[in-house]
């Protein structure tokens, strides 16, 4: 592994108000060119979290490592991370080459070196034609990857992103997301990206922590976080998601709320214990006219068919819980509201946590 | 909305400025007197104006003490302003208080307290006097001024300074100053017209050789009707429309830049 | 890898502000110049006037007593109140429609009413109260117009306190304008069409849902524009009836021509107290910062 760029969380908490921890106790390894989300909702922790690591706020506890060195006690202009703020922040009396450049002549890197590495930033992100412009001149979109760029100049050891995508309309949005990704990939740069959009962290993300109440629920691979979360918090954050409780009866079969006993995949769980299980949506299939309940199977009465054109979402009934699930449109088979029908799912993809 | 709505408002806004325009015709007046329409045209009384000391001496005093109120009101007013918005320290709401009380306290009441406290200091009649005294009345035009801009400041652009590697220091000289720069521009041009303008205080305590402006006007009001009175009128008159005037061209000049596409 | 065990930081101030420079240590050099100036220019000498007005010319209460058992005196309070209310109601009769029209309409008109309203704003009192002496004059446009219409003799306008209330009412305005303006500003359009949607007539919206959002500006405007008027020296001392003063005036009387200075300085904390009082008012009422912003 190489130390030189890894970033390290050991234990970090932070509070305002003695008794309160608004992070509570994050440890995190990042590894070198990694492009790694801190998701969830707001008041989780995750931008405090992020402030720390670019020292705009003093952990209340823990330690902060940069290649094996802790950086707590080194200030924010000292840090040589890039940084991208929620609303850009950028320099509104400077033009779009004059910020991109501010890194570069804090660093005293001499003009013509400096000027060369500004044109190819703008390159980079397109905009050479706007070098002149104020920022007030530009789009958000625009404005936006100005702030990228200013901080990618100085070719950090780390990037830090704070929602940068949220003040975009959607299309602009997922176009900047592409661009995100492939600017991460040219560059091998480590990434960390806040976000409370959980498509967005799984579309961009090699891993995703998610945070709940200053606590990290779950980091890993956006695959492991969707198919399987290790708390219910994360199960129903990240994805649509059927939540059950039940209890468990040995050899992978739970006695679930509202679905009765089910077989699962987790053959090893001893009997007796409370979990929650996890059926996605899109991995249930419909069909019409009921039959008897399965270990695999159920039946439900449609209360609401949504049509979103790539699928559709079918919102059941049964014993008093709402179900949910999401088929291809194509493959959508002929029910309606009121129809009772049919569902049936595979015993290796229900999720036990 | 109502066209008779409109058309009122601008009735209303003509009277307004109407009145006003009335001392240029009288500036040109050949009548001794307050004579309209005036029976004749020339240009004695802007003659007069210009070369007569007991006009030009005033302009130069006001212009001095207006200066001088300025740089002080604004090298008082800044930091205080920094303060208030930005720290948090056990008298901030007495301090404020205080910074707001010349607004509040009516001038004739402190040219009494002028009066008598620069007799006792030895500043009547001083030019010295006059500066401390509007001084303390711009200090809190300045503060207005400046904490509202701090207010709506965005602090994550110094955020971002240090993040890219700028010390304090640097931060203020190369983000926050530009970015506040209009309205300290702003504060301190406030803070030349409220002295540059201001009478009550100057006819009280201002002497003859530091007489301002305001002062001598309001003398020649009282006692000759003196008609360089216009003269001196006409002229802040269109100081003003000229200051209005180029700011209207300049707003209109920022309209016509490129403005960044829907 | 550093082997350290988790340490416990101390919660610490922003890391910004550990290292700033020497200069700053603390925010007191920030506001000491300030407080050591407006103490030493301002507070001294106000100080000095309420210390006047109980030693001058004898240690006591007697200015005050004299003040309130002059008939004299008592006429010039009750006349500067009167004033004072008559020009507030005026201004804002002929402010609002002004600040009505340049909020909600935009474009070239608002342009230009706000121009407008800069010009009387930023031309001094004192140019204003000579352009009414002009206009209000034995033979200016006014007379002439009334000895054209068969009015002789023509009534006197000048030094009347008609002259003076109405020259105040015009030369004040443009605060009322402004005062009004900042708030209307704020309200949002939309309030307006939601209510032309549900049925109201436009009047009816207009009453109902602007006007109350526009009385902080109001309000706002009314106490500046009262209080200014309470205060005001120049214009009544000029065109307004030398017998008929209003307090500023008569403190003016008093340091100039009566060399009474603990008289001055009694009438000065009476007006001071008025003026006190409705900031204090409203302050309790709405919060001062607002009267300004």
């Amino acid at each position: 592994m190489n130390a030189a760029r890894s970033l390290t969380l050991r234990s970090i908490s932070k509070s305002y108000v003695a008794g309160q921890n608004v992070v509570d106790g994050i440890d995190l390894d990042v590894q070198p060119g990694e492009f790694v989300s801190f998701l969830g909702p707001s008041g989780s922790g995750k931008t405090t979290t992020l402030m720390m690591i670019a020292g705009f706020e003093r952990p209340t506890a823990g330690e902060i490592g940069i290649a094996g060195r802790t950086i707590d006690a080194v200030e924010p202009y000292d840090r040589n991370i890039g940084m991208v703020f929620q609303n850009y922040a950028l320099f509104p009396h400077m033009s779009a080459a004059q910020n991109v450049g501010f890194p570069l002549r804090m660093r005293r890197v001499p003009k013509a070196d400096a000027d060369r590495k500004v044109a190819a930033a703008l390159a980079m992100i397109g905009l050479s034609e706007f070098a002149a412009r104020k920022p007030a001149e530009l789009s958000g979109g625009q404005q936006q990857r100005v702030a990228l760029a200013r901080a990618l100049v100085f070719e950090p050891d780390l990037v830090l992103l704070d929602e940068p995508l949220g003040a975009l309309d959607k299309t602009l949005r997922e176009q900047m997301q592409i661009e995100l990704k492939r600017i991460h990939r040219e560059l091998g740069v480590t990434m960390i990206y806040v976000t409370h959009d959980q498509t967005e962290a799984m579309a961009m993300s090699d891993r995703i922590a998610v945070f709940s109440q200053g606590r990290i629920e779950q980091i890993g691979s956006p695959t492991e976080v969707y198919f399987t979360p290790r708390t219910s918090f994360v199960a129903s954050f990240v994805g649509d998601s059927n939540l059950l409780r039940g209890r468990t009866l040995g050899d992978g079969v739970v006695d679930v709320e509202c679905l009765g006993t089910i077989a699962t995949g987790a053959r090893d769980l001893p009997a007796g214990r409370d979990v929650s299980i996890l059926i996605r949506p899109e991995t249930i299939r419909i069909r019409p006219a009921a039959t008897a309940p399965s270990p695999t199977g159920s039946t439900m009465r449609i209360e609401e068919v949504v049509n979103y054109g790539e699928s559709y979402l079918v919102v059941g009934r049964k014993a008093g819980r709402d179900l949910r699930v999401r088929v291809p449109g194509i493959d959508m088979p002929p029910v309606a509201r009121g129809d009772d029908c049919t569902i049936e799912w595979d015993a290796a993809r229900v999720h036990v946590i | 909305m109502a066209r008779s709505t409109v058309t009122l408002s601008l009735l209303i806004a003509i009277l307004l400025a109407g009145p006003m325009f009335i001392v240029v015709p009288m500036s040109f007046s050949t009548a001794p007197s307050l004579q309209f329409p005036p029976p004749g045209f020339w240009l004695g009384y802007y003659r007069h104006f210009f070369s007569d000391p007991n006009w030009t001496g005033p302009v130069v005093n006001s212009f001095l003490i207006g200066g001088g109120t300025m740089v002080l009101a604004m090298l008082l007013g800044v930091p205080a302003s920094f303060a208030l918005v930005r720290h948090q320290f056990r008298f901030r709401a007495l301090f404020r208080l205080l910074v707001l009380m010349p607004l509040i306290v009516p001038h004739i009441v402190m040219a009494l307290g002028y009066y008598s406290y620069f007799g006792l200091l030895g500043l009547v009649q001083s030019m010295t006097g006059v500066i401390l005294a509007h001084t303390c009345l711009s200090i809190p035009v300045v503060v207005l001024t400046v904490t509202s801009a701090l207010v709506n400041f965005d602090r994550r652009l110094e955020n971002a300074a240090a993040n890219l590697g700028a010390r304090p220091l640097t931060t203020f000289r190369l983000v926050t100053f530009p970015v506040l720069r209009p309205a300290f521009l702003v504060a301190a041009l406030f803070a030349f017209i409220h002295s540059f303008d201001e009478a009550v205080i100057a006819i009280f305590i201002s002497g003859r050789d530091s007489a301002t402006l305001p002062r001598q006007m309001f003398n020649s009001f009282q006692m000759e009707a003196d008609p360089a009175i216009s003269a001196a009128s006409s002229l802040l008159l269109a100081a003003v429309l000229a200051v209005i005037g180029m700011q209207l061209a300049a707003r209109l000049v920022r309209a016509r830049r490129p403005r960044h596409p829907a | 890898m550093s082997q350290a065990p988790a340490l416990q930081i101390e919660a610490a101030p922003r890391a910004g502000r550990r290292r700033l420079s020497a200069l700053m240590r603390g925010p007191f050099l920030l506001y000491l110049p300030a407080s050591l100036f407006l103490t030493a220019f301002f507070l001294v000498p106000l100080a000095l006037v309420v210390w006047m007005s109980v030693s001058e010319p004898t240690f006591g209460v007697a200015n005050y007593t004299a003040f309130f058992a002059s008939h004299y005196d008592l006429a010039v309070l009750g006349r500067t109140f009167r004033t004072a209310f008559i020009v507030t109601i005026a201004s804002l009769v002929l402010a609002y429609p002004v600040a009505y029209v340049a909020a909600r309409r935009g474009g070239a008109v608002s342009a230009f009413l706000l121009s407008i309203v800069a010009l009387s704003f930023w031309t001094s009192f004192l140019v204003r109260t000579y352009a009414w002496m002009v206009i209000l004059g034995a033979r200016g446009p006014v007379v002439g117009l009334l000895v054209a219409l068969g009015v002789s003799p023509p009534p006197r306008l000048l030094f009347t306190t008609f002259a003076a209330t109405f020259a105040m009412a015009h030369m004040l305005v443009p605060f009322m304008v402004l005062a009004l303006y900042a708030v209307m500003k704020r309200i949002d359009e939309v309030h307006m069409r939601a209510a032309l949607s549900l049925g109201a007539r436009p009047l009816r919206a207009f009453l109902t849902v602007y006007l109350p959002q526009s009385l902080p500006g109001v309000l706002n405007g009314a106490t500046l524009v009262f209080i200014t008027c309470l205060g005001f020296y120049v214009t009544p001392t000029l065109i307004g009836s030398p017998q008929d003063k209003m307090i500023a005036g008569r403190i003016g009387q008093e340091i100039e021509e009566l060399l009474d200075f603990g008289a001055a300085s009694a009438t000065s904390m009476i007006l001071l107290a008025a003026a006190v009082a409705l900031f204090v008012l409203y302050d309790r009422l709405f919060g001062i910062e607002k009267m300004w912003r």
